[in-house]
């Protein structure tokens, strides 16, 4: 072929005209390959079972391969794949990695249709469609097998349908996947977890749940549900959805309160040990909280998180110790060493809070080591507490710098996203002996930070073990509030657990009921996990880890990093070269995209092109598409920071139209709110913000009486509602005042409460007269 | 000469493909906001390139990403389009996968070179046919029919290939 000199001088004058291009654009409304994505689920008993399937068209003149990247809930684990072109349905195989891609590339040199489903991470998903003759779709059914989370006395169901952008920190070593993003020396597999951004539109998503048995008090944070009771209880979100955010599904089976309970299939038996509602006697704290200000957080997910750490501050106790640190592509941190937790300290902290605003990258690896560091004095338990989005690519190395680091640490991770990477803030927890819990910028911030609380410190149990061949061999550990589930091979009348508590050696046991699904897949999956934990604390285990990994998948026949599906379909041939596209995929739900931006121009392209000087269009649309998850609250949170204290620039980003406000307001609705808290919430609120940290308001036991009658009223105790810390400490502050009547009369009433009288006290004008805490109980 | 042939056989560097696609972009129609034209440097072809409105890179060089005749006429033929008012977003879901042939002659055209120029056409009419024209060997022209050969780029390349090997 010729090659004519560069610098081949161009004719002036005479220009072209548009008409070939347009006609390339206006000759096809989508020429982006994945059509829709349905998704059928079967919840039955702690096991969801749950069916995909993504449909891809070619509309170009030429043969297409389509690349889809993907996330799975990162607890599922893939069993099975299906290629269907019309009527024709070829079952994948489950074969090494390395063995599933060349079948998959000799099938593309043949132009056959085939499929390849490759698993990049625990969550992050591949899947290609290569040979797709021109104007023809194929369909893609995958099904994904996933023991769910339960936790606060509901299961959780979180199906993630998009991979958010990640940060990937590091140098670039070019590029070996289908992504946008350059590998690094950090994330050498940055490429092949992260897809193109879409700039508008979004793949219909068509989801639906049904259940086998009947679930009660059902909730979705991030939508709307339509409840069908026709044949079964079937759910799904109100409404046509697109693939933006995760779905949050919240239930408890009805008449199934509490308790340890079992299944079994006949060979595989899963056992969920329900905590003992025990209050541990945490020793002293030295808690570090962690708080992520990058980019991604922009908007409501850094409101939720500033809500979320001043809660986390106010459950400090007397003779606890605090560090506070945020983190973007930078460290700051609010001391340098320990402070001790008082009133000073806590004003201070929450000044702190108040400032903080989202910037640049997810370097999360400096602050963990940061609040990992330094001395562990005796009888103190270091807590670290982070909460994020999760959004960094360099997950191993995470995972190993707490893995290596913890030494007694305990390690909490508080996921705040409409589409969060729970893969990594489990692992982090599971690996930190900590826990993990996940929630949307949508929830109730207040009551999922109660949550933590009674798990934040020391667990119920520690080296619980199931009796027999147990896919987590190693002790694990039971927090308040999240029954733990464990997979063990072998059935029985009974299956047993032991532990050991604050009491000593404890026992828990459960008769199996019969499982509808087989659980050969979890147990694998659960294995695998904990094969892969352990490779991140013993890398230099490696060349025994793998082979192990390898084998137990391709015996269940389960996805893996080393395993893969691959099904060619070889009763036609298409003829020309293969173009291939990836699908673009949308930003997530209320993420700001001007922020994601700061992400950088290198590690992450997702610079839009500097604004022309006269102002032409922004090309992202992503603002316009910002979820009404509006918290009416945080106007009437007394010290927090109003939620319009944006720059001015970004006055019209916050201001959020009614009536997306008021769809939020319906939305919310499930979590149900104790007694009296519509309308007493805001000076109920007002009322915590000003407990000082010894537990009293203002040192005077009438009017930390008064206080505590007010929350009593609205349903607090010690042991109940959302402001059990609250409830605790000023009770702990008035024990020494009992000498005062009133005092010693609001405890007794507080007591009879907690033992399940009703509330009768009437205040004497005494406490009613006792400061702005009286006034309230007029 | 078409000053689009000179750049189907090169790689560039990311610096490189701008100059290019600044210096074609030059003769592409005037826009309705001439504003919208004048910008192509590295984060623009960057944040096309994680929008998948550019391809990835062919290949690297150490870290120097390289790319290719594609990737360029990607970058024009989005700068284009979006000089006549089109949204990125309307780019990025209906140029996605195009043949390099298709966008090779609608870009040359766009370049006024494969076709006269003529005032421009509304948007549903049907695109008058294009032909496009390749230098396989010096002093040797082919010109293609896209609407028979679908990829006329491959069929150039290919009797290129063939010249080169059957001259002694």
């Amino acid at each position: 072929m010729t090659t004519l000199p560069a610098t081949a001088t161009l004719a002036t004058g005479s220009r072209g005209d548009l008409g070939g291009l347009i006609a390339l654009v206006a000759g096809r409304e989508t020429a982006l390959p994945l059509a829709r994505v349905s998704v059928r689920t079967t919840i039955a008993g702690a096991v969801a079972r749950t069916e995909i399937e993504q449909v891809f068209q070619n509309t170009l003149a030429t043969p297409m391969e389509a690349v889809h990247i993907f996330p799975l809930p990162p607890g599922g684990v893939v069993t099975e794949v299906q290629l269907r072109c019309g009527e024709l349905i070829v079952k994948a195989e489950c074969r090494g990695r390395e063995e599933a891609e060349r079948t998959f590339a000799a099938a593309r040199e043949q132009g056959h249709r085939a499929a390849l489903l490759t698993a990049e991470r625990a969550d992050v998903h591949t899947l290609r469609v290569t040979s797709l003759p021109p104007g023809e779709s194929v369909r893609v059914r995958i099904v994904v097998m996933e023991v769910l989370k339960a936790e606060d006395g509901a299961f959780r169901w979180r199906f993630p349908t998009v991979v958010a952008p990640r940060y990937m920190p590091g140098r670039s070593t070019g590029r070996t996947g289908p992504g946008v993003a350059d590998d690094t020396d950090q994330v050498p597999d940055a490429s092949r977890i992260s897809p193109p951004l879409r700039l508008a539109g979004g793949t219909p998503l068509d989801l639906e749940v049904s259940f086998l048995g009947t679930p009660a008090r059902l909730s979705s944070s991030l939508h709307a549900l339509r409840v069908d009771l026709a044949s079964g209880v079937r759910v799904a979100p109100n409404g046509s959805q697109t693939c933006d955010r995760d779905f949050v599904l919240a239930f408890a089976w009805a008449g199934a309160e509490g308790g340890h309970r079992a299944w079994t299939d006949g060979e595989t038996t899963l056992l969920l040990v329900d905590p003992p509602a025990v209050a541990a006697s945490p020793l002293p704290r030295d808690a570090v909280f962690l708080v992520d200000i990058s980019g991604s957080m922009e908007g409501q997910k850094l409101n939720a998180a500033k809500r979320a750490l001043r809660t986390a501050l106010r459950g400090l106790v007397p003779g606890d110790r605090m560090r506070l640190i945020a983190f973007d592509d930078d460290v700051e941190a609010h001391t340098t060493t320990f402070t001790t937790f008082d009133d000073a300290s806590l004003r201070a902290a929450e000044t702190f809070v108040g400032r903080l605003r989202s910037r640049g990258g997810t370097e999360m690896l400096a602050p963990i080591r940061e609040a990992l560091a330094g001395e562990r004095p005796a009888a103190r338990l270091r807590t670290v507490l982070l909460i994020t989005d999760g959004q960094a690519g360099n997950e191993e190395e995470l995972v190993a710098a707490v893995a290596h680091r913890r030494e007694g640490a305990r390690f909490f991770t508080l996921g705040i996203d409409t589409a969060v990477n729970a893969a990594l803030l489990e692992t982090l927890a599971r690996v930190g002996g900590g826990a993990c819990t996940l929630c949307t910028p949508a929830d109730d911030i207040e009551s999922v930070v109660a949550g933590i609380e009674a798990r934040f410190g020391s667990p119920v149990a520690d080296e619980v073990r199931v009796e027999g061949e147990s896919a987590r061999p190693e002790g694990r550990t039971l927090f308040a509030g999240q029954p733990l589930a464990m997979l063990v091979r072998g059935t029985g009348a009974t299956v047993v657990a032991k532990g050991r508590t604050a009491q000593g050696e404890a026992q828990w046991s459960a008769v199996p009921q019969r499982a509808p699904f087989s659980l050969a897949a979890p147990w694998a999956k659960e294995r695998i996990q904990w094969l892969e934990d352990r490779l991140s604390l013993r890398p230099f285990e490696e060349e025994a880890i793998r082979p192990e990994i390898r084998r137990i998948a391709l015996e269940a026949g389960v996805a893996s990093r080393l395993t893969a599906f691959v099904a060619v379909e070889r009763t036609r041939r298409v003829d020309g070269s293969v173009q291939e596209v990836v699908q673009p995929v949308e930003l997530p739900a209320m993420w700001v995209a001007e922020e994601v931006a700061t992400y950088g121009d290198v590690q992450f392209a997702m610079a839009p092109p500097p604004p022309p000087a006269g102002g032409a269009p922004a090309p992202m649309v992503a603002r316009a598409r910002s979820m009404p998850a509006f918290d009416a609250r945080e106007a009437d949170d007394a010290e927090g920071t109003p939620m319009m204290s944006a720059p001015p620039a970004r006055k019209s980003r916050a201001a959020l139209p009614t009536l997306a406000r008021s769809m939020m307001a319906k939305l919310a609705g499930p979590a149900s709110p104790p007694r009296h808290e519509a309308a007493a919430a805001p000076s109920i609120a007002a009322l915590v913000q000003r407990q000082e940290a010894n537990g009293s308001w203002g040192n005077d036991p009438l009017r930390t009486a008064a206080a505590l009658l007010a929350l009593l009223r609205d349903g607090h105790t010690r042991h109940a509602g959302l402001r059990k810390r609250a409830v605790q400490k000023a009770a702990a502050w008035l024990a020494q005042h009992v000498g005062v009547a009133e005092v010693a009369a609001v405890l007794a009433q507080l007591e009879l409460v907690e033992a399940g009288g009703e509330y009768q006290h009437r205040p004497p004008s005494s406490l009613r007269g006792a400061g702005p805490e009286g006034a309230m109980l007029g | 000469m078409n000053p689009l042939h000179a750049y189907r056989p090169r790689e560039l560097s990311l610096p490189a493909l701008v100059q290019a696609a600044a210096e074609l972009g030059a003769r592409l129609p005037a826009s309705a906001d001439e504003r919208v034209r004048a910008e192509v440097d590295e984060r623009t072809v960057r944040y096309y390139q994680s929008t998948g409105l550019v391809d990835r890179p062919l290949r690297y060089e150490g870290r120097t990403a390289l790319y290719g005749y594609r990737h360029l006429l990607q970058v024009l033929a989005t700068k284009a389009l979006q000089g006549a008012g089109y949204k990125l977003s309307q780019v990025q879901a209906s140029l996605a996968g195009v043949p390099t042939g298709e966008l090779e002659a609608a870009v040359a055209r766009a370049l006024g070179e494969a076709a006269a120029p003529a005032p421009p056409v509304p948007a549903a009419a049907p695109a008058p046919r294009a032909l496009v024209q390749f230098e396989v060997s010096p002093g040797l022209w082919l010109t293609v029919d896209p609407a028979v050969h679908p990829d006329p780029a491959a069929l150039a390349a290919a009797l290129s290939t063939h010249l080169t090997r059957s001259t002694p």
